[in-house]
């Protein structure tokens, strides 16, 4: 195991090019909220020569400091995206100082025609053309011949992990691949098709043209067999255009791997500050789900370090080609405590499983109406929950007036709460504090502010995105495609009907 | 032995949109707006009308709680209505009742005498004001000479005191709004009377009442103030000043009557901000209320008697000491405010250097818009050597502090390098809100995503100020002000 150091840069804060060439070979780095590169690697070396196809090709190989050409070492194929280049995939992603740490080997290939790779195009909904779909290459690209075994991207990316196994010792059952943007559509691409070379595969930045994964009967084209798969997704990526097409594109991009991977329908969840991560467990192989809050197109720096920690650092193909999990750097195991509510549903996420509260979360609004003649503000908009839940969740003790109008809870710290019907108050050990909105009173219970609740009373970090609450005991911030993946969850929206039909 | 106090469950009316529907007096009703909650009508509450002070009768409301025993002196609170409210209104729109079951104190809720709306103080720009207005809706403007509410309350006291055995030394007023005017008023003219005041829902929307010439216009010396004012309050059209210096110039006017001239103790707690002030001769409060508009949190009276009135007394020498409130007016045992572009900061309630001024940082998307941005989040950078500071934290800097480690006390060790987004912690690589910035030999790192990040803290931001605890915390716009002038340096003072 190596060390890991981050170089300091020399920020070029006026860019705003994509991939500015004097990033190459010097210490200047740049800052997007999408994209952020550190200092060149030192050890990082370009390669020009013919692999395939008679073409000349150009790629760039990490080799750690600590590679020892007598142990079979990992190899990560790593693909830039649309108009950047190996370099620029390399300084945009922390690969080379987790290949540092653990020991393998990265490739970065150039795409050999104009810095975009070969892929193939499609539309976003399997039977129809939505805004933003492609079913032509844009100008400047070549499509993927329909024969995907005479891309000559692929064949370049296949010739280049033969190149490195007879340079390298490398360990043929731990070969994996990660592609940003057009880079993610190349890797999809070779998954779908090639995934049997592969361990494991991951993408970020652009969900694949469903077209592409269905046919218009629902059923899923894969040619590559299961294989360990990470989706990551930034929150703000647009990609396709509009929520409920992205939503829907996010869904059933997830939907294809966990079905060819056969994995339990119940993920566990956990986020940690801006990174969102939903684990399923495979028969066939694993697959996770990455939702990054509040950021753009592109990939974050820890995309890679957090993919290596979390997946592929404990993944391999055996010699009778199944996908085999073994311990990673980091468990991938949800948050110990959280729970998730959202509108409309009895059902919670707790414990990392779906839970059946005793009434369904409320959508409150809190308003201000003094003063505007029979109009209303909205100052506030609260999810309440039955304190029974609150009790549970919290481990607390409730009991309830007879007529079930006032309730009192014993927290496990020994403070003791009041609540009434209609009243914004709550007795506090006898003292009197304000929630943000009123108790209600619904279906013989009292309902309360979970955000109020966890935040106010139990120290809590609360985050809200898409009327989905997350509660956690440390930061966290619930990004849109993970709010709505629990959405589905708490709303019996896991899989679709044809969902056992679909391989 | 306080009593034990319980909140009785209400009738929502959630259709209601008027401010004091007639239907909730002597009922369980209760409605909620996002500037006033209430009760249930307090079973207790008994409605009194008689000639008091003028020549036509006074309509006023007692509360006297359960434990009440005419032979132990019992503090008193006046608390004044809302323009266009009642006595009983201001009964159901606060916890007065409440507290004062739990802790013996009879409260008194007069109406005003006339139109429901107190009889107020005027310059030139209220008589003005009020010329235009329509006649419905008129202030009630009068000198003090001629002012019915005055004598009312004036004579009032006189009455409870012989009605009751009222503690001298602890009578209180409280009002909201109109009532609150009213209160500043009595407090500035008649405070000898009393010991503390509050006012809920704005300051004195005038300041030109509050000064001549730079000079305070006082005729009743020292007394306790506690101002409360809701984020969303929002002062009258016609004022001269902006809602910030209004509220500024009432807090500057308490503070100098009352000796207050050291900085404040500050804690925020949930959607409360509390600003504690000591004075030489009183000492000081000033509540914001995160998100409230215009009115009086239900909490309210309950936080003014708990962390205030509880504790205060006027001796018979008229000078105002504190015994000890219910809750101490301590600020938060760990905070830190930081505000863009200043040095100084703010940590354990008191202002303290850091090595370099904090800087705000725009973290931008810029791809593929053709050279264009757009800022996806602003953050709050300040010196590694300052988190160490204030984290009780081991720190090294190298290459000039392009490069930094921590090493916490958990025995977590990070480390940060210039232009780079991501912290390596225990040789696991973290991406943070925004990249380690260079300057001055200091590298700086978000304070925002260090405190909730790796300290499990909450960090709250308005503006140019970031507020941090250890406890859920929302900073709200005049905390911020308050705490931008106290880290500025900026001694907060009246400029007519």
């Amino acid at each position: 195991m190596g060390e890991m150091f981050l170089r300091p840069g020399i920020p070029d804060d006026d860019n705003r090019e994509y991939l500015p060439e004097k990033l190459k070979g010097t210490e200047i780095v740049v800052n997007e909220n999408g994209n952020n590169s550190q200092p060149y690697p030192k050890n990082l070396k370009e390669y020009h020569g013919v692999i395939a196809d008679g073409v000349e090709d150009e790629w760039y190989v990490y080799v750690p400091d600590s590679y020892d050409p007598s142990k079979k070492t990992p190899l990560v194929i790593s693909l830039h995206g649309g108009m950047m280049t190996g370099w620029g995939q390399a300084v945009y992603t922390s690969w080379t100082l987790v290949a540092e740490r653990d020991g393998f080997i990265v490739v970065f290939p150039n795409a050999s025609h104009n810095r975009f790779w070969q892929v193939q195009w499609g539309t976003w909904e399997v039977d129809k053309a939505s805004p933003g779909s492609m079913e032509g290459e844009p100008p400047g690209v070549k499509g993927s011949p329909e024969n995907v075994g005479e891309n000559h991207d692929i064949r370049f990316i296949l010739g280049l992990i033969d190149l490195m196994k007879r340079t390298y010792n490398i360990d043929e059952g731990r070969i994996f691949m990660q592609g940003m943007s057009m880079g993610n559509m190349m890797t999809s691409l070779f998954a779908r098709y090639f995934g049997n070379v592969l361990a494991g595969a991951a993408g970020s930045g652009a969900a694949t043209f469903l077209s592409l994964l269905y046919t218009k009967e629902g059923k899923i084209i894969n040619k590559g067999g299961p294989l360990a798969f990470w989706q990551s997704l930034p929150e703000l990526n647009d990609i396709p255009p509009g929520r409920e097409l992205e939503k829907k594109v996010h869904k059933y991009n997830r939907l294809y791997w966990m079905r060819i991977n056969e994995c339990d329908l119940i993920p566990q969840i956990t986020i940690q500050g801006e990174n969102n991560l939903a684990f399923y467990k495979g028969k066939k192989a694993d697959f996770v789900y990455f939702d990054i809050k509040n950021r753009d197109h592109g990939q974050t720096f820890d995309d890679a370090a957090l993919i290596w920690d979390y997946f592929f650092s404990g993944i391999r193909r055996n010699a009778e080609g199944n996908i085999v999990c073994t311990e990673t750097v980091k468990p991938r195991i949800g948050d110990d405590f959280a729970f998730a509510v959202t509108s409309g549903s009895h059902m919670a996420w707790l414990k990392n499983s779906i839970h059946k509260m005793s009434g369904e979360t409320v959508l409150w609004r809190k308003m201000k109406y003094h003063g505007l003649d029979g109009g209303q503000k909205i100052r506030g908009e609260y999810h309440m929950v039955p304190l029974s839940f609150l009790a549970e969740a919290f481990d607390a003790k409730l009991k309830y007036s007879e007529d079930n109008l006032v309730a009192w809870m014993n927290l496990k710290d020994g403070r003791r709460l009041q609540f009434a019907r209609g009243s914004i108050g709550c007795i506090i050990d006898n003292s009197l504090t304000q929630m943000y909105c009123e108790a209600l009173y619904r279906n013989n219970e009292l309902y309360v502010s979970v955000e109020w609740f966890s935040e106010y009373v139990c120290n809590m970090h609360v985050s809200t995105c898409e009327d989905v609450v997350y509660v956690t005991d440390h930061a966290s911030k619930l990004s849109a495609n993970m709010a709505d993946l629990i959405k589905d969850l708490l709303t019996d929206n896991i899989v679709p009907e044809n969902y056992s039909e679909m391989l | 032995m306080a009593n034990k106090i319980k909140i009785l469950p209400g009738t929502p009316d959630d259709n209601n949109r008027e401010y004091l529907p007639e239907a909730i007096k002597g009922s369980d009703i209760v409605v909620n707006e996002n500037g006033n909650n209430s009760l249930p009508y307090p079973k207790k509450l008994q409605e009194f009308h008689e000639i008091m002070g003028n020549d036509t009768p006074d309509t006023w409301y007692e509360y006297v709680p359960e434990c009440y025993d005419p032979s132990r002196k019992t503090p008193l609170v006046l608390a004044m209505h809302g323009g266009l409210m009642t006595g009983w209104g201001q009964a159901v729109y606060t916890s007065w009742t409440l507290v004062a079951e739990r802790d013996n104190i009879i409260v008194v809720f007069p109406n005003a005498h006339s139109r429901r709306l107190w009889t107020l103080e005027a310059t030139e720009v209220e008589l003005k004001v009020n010329s235009q207005l329509p006649d419905e809706i008129k202030q009630n403007l009068a000198p003090n000479d001629e002012n019915p509410d005055i004598k009312f309350i004036l004579a009032l006291l006189e009455y409870l005191k012989g009605k009751y055995n009222i503690d001298e030394e602890r009578i209180f007023m409280q009002g909201m709004s109109n009532g609150n005017m009213f209160t500043s008023q009595f407090a500035r003219y008649f405070g000898d009377k009393l010991t503390a005041v509050s006012g809920a829902g704005g300051g004195t929307p005038n300041p030109r009442l509050l000064y001549k010439n730079g000079k305070l216009i006082n005729h009743a010396g020292p007394i306790g103030m506690w101002i409360s004012i809701p984020e969303k309050n929002g002062c009258p059209p016609w004022c001269e000043f902006d809602d910030l210096t209004i509220y500024k110039y009432t807090r500057v006017y308490w503070n100098e009557l009352n000796g207050c001239k050291t900085d404040p103790e500050i804690s925020i707690v949930g959607e409360h901000a509390f600003a504690f002030y000591k004075g030489e001769k009183a000492d000081n409060v000033f509540l914001e209320i995160k998100n409230r508009d215009h009115g009086q949190t239900l909490d309210e009276a309950a936080l003014v008697w708990d962390y205030y009135f509880s504790g205060l007394r006027r001796k018979p020498d008229g000078n105002i000491i504190d015994e000890g409130s219910r809750i101490p007016r301590t600020g938060d045992k760990f905070a830190v405010a930081v505000a863009d572009s200043c040095k100084t900061a703010w940590f354990k309630n008191k202002k303290t250097e850091m090595k370099a001024p904090a800087i705000k940082w725009q973290k931008l998307k810029y791809h593929g818009l053709n050279g264009g941005q757009i800022v996806r989040g602003e953050y709050i950078c300040v010196p590694v050597s300052f988190i160490a500071q204030v984290f009780d934290i081991e720190y090294k800097y190298e290459e000039d502090g392009a490069v930094a480690y921590l090493y916490l006390k958990d025995k977590r060790e990070l480390q940060f390098a210039r232009g780079s987004i991501i912290c390596i912690m225990e040789d696991e690589i973290r991406s943070m809100y925004c990249e380690a910035l260079h300057r001055d030999g200091e590298l700086y790192i978000s304070l925002e995503w260090f405190a909730r990040f790796i300290m499990n803290m909450c960090a709250s931001r308005f503006e140019d100020v970031l507020y941090v605890t250890d406890h859920h915390a929302e900073l709200g716009e005049n905390m911020a002000d308050i705490i931008r002038n106290l880290l500025h340096n900026k001694t907060e003072t009246v400029e007519i």
